[in-house]
């Protein structure tokens, strides 16, 4: 019995297993002070990431979730540089966070699917060099590959990726506060 | 790393195996553990990760000396060590900096991005590769640093025999 506590979804309170368990981590690993993490089965956390987009306005380049990755997380351009002043390699991390700030759709970009104002970028993990989303080496050429979407698109978008991979998310660190970043698939 | 360059070390210079192996050890985790909880990414992490870990291994070391029955336990040499301690822990020091340096600068990770919570996580997005690689330069500077010395006082050893002969046969 002590092995085996049951386990229930905060939103929907349905039991989940620990496997389909999701942790909305608004508190971001603890750094913010005012967000808690929720404990979520895979629908609620699903559920949970679109009213995260809708919520913000800020422009955001959106790289496509991956089933070799359980983890989904937005970094703003902000957080990341947080400190890399001491750093040794302040010019490799400015180079890097510069080269994904170019993906960001520009002022008046519109949805390739709607027409509506597009706030994002969807692109796919040739963003990365080496397919790792911690090589800090950015793959230019494939803005020519990637696609700016409104918030509605971009949501249908992501649907479709969740079912076509068939992802199970451990971790889902969203957006925060109304800034810049990318969304990456990432390991919990 | 430390441990495997340390026996390394000892096998080569005709040492027993084991000897100074716990510092080496030691220091070489104390090292990846601060590297890992710090990120690396800074000078001062990394001079507080190569100092503590450096100064780690020469007190254990000078401690084994006197369990191992090499130095014996009274007031003169009790000074000698704390100036072998002082000696060996600059050195140490010295060698894991640069090696945290090196590492550092061929392996890039972020401070801000979020911390993995497994061992594959760990390896995967980097930190393990780069605190192993910080790790494993600084031993085999180490292991580079103790071979040269060994081969610098065997010379010395055998210039200083051959003038002796030599002295011998003049007379």
């Amino acid at each position: 019995m002590f092995f085996h506590k049951e386990l229930f979804c905060e939103k929907c309170h349905a039991p989940i297993g620990k496997k389909e368990m999701c942790i909305f981590d608004y508190s971001f690993q603890g750094r913010n002070k005012e967000g808690k993490k929720i404990y979520l089965c895979q629908d609620c956390c699903i559920k949970e990431l679109y009213d995260n987009l809708r919520k913000h306005s800020s422009k955001a380049v959106i790289i496509q979730p991956s089933n070799k990755y359980d983890a989904f997380t937005f970094y703003s351009f902000e957080m990341l540089s947080k400190g890399i002043e001491h750093s040794i390699n302040k010019k490799v991390i400015l180079k890097y966070l510069k080269d994904i700030e170019s993906f960001l759709p520009k002022d008046g970009e519109r949805c390739s699917n709607c027409g509506k104002e597009a706030n994002y970028t969807w692109c796919t993990m040739n963003i990365y060099s080496k397919n790792n989303p911690s090589c800090m080496d950015i793959n230019l050429q494939e803005k020519e590959n990637a696609a700016f979407l409104c918030t509605d698109c971009l949501v249908k978008s992501l649907i479709q990726r969740i079912k076509a991979q068939k992802i199970i998310f451990k971790a889902i660190y969203p957006m925060i506060d109304n800034v810049t970043g990318f969304f990456t698939p990432w390991l919990y | 790393m430390g441990g495997g360059a340390q026996i390394i070390s000892n096998i080569t210079e005709g040492k027993n195996w084991y000897d100074d192996l716990a510092g080496a050890a030691i220091g070489g985790a104390l090292n990846g553990t601060i590297l890992g909880i710090t990120g690396g990414e800074t000078l001062l992490t990394m001079g507080v990760a190569a100092l503590a870990s450096g100064s780690a291994q020469s007190v254990i070391n000078e401690a084994e000396s006197y369990l191992r029955g090499d130095k014996q336990l009274n007031e003169s040499s009790l000074e000698d060590s704390a100036m072998d301690i002082g000696i060996n822990a600059m050195e140490n020091s010295a060698l894991n900096f640069v090696g945290n340096f090196t590492g550092a600068n061929s392996i890039h990770t972020d401070i801000n991005w979020t911390k993995p919570s497994s061992w594959k996580s760990f390896f995967d997005l980097k930190y393990g590769q780069k605190v192993l690689m910080q790790t494993s330069v600084g031993s085999i500077m180490s292991l580079a640093w103790s071979q040269a010395e060994y081969s610098h006082n065997m010379y010395s050893d055998m210039d200083s025999d051959r003038n002796h002969v030599s002295r011998i046969v003049a007379k």
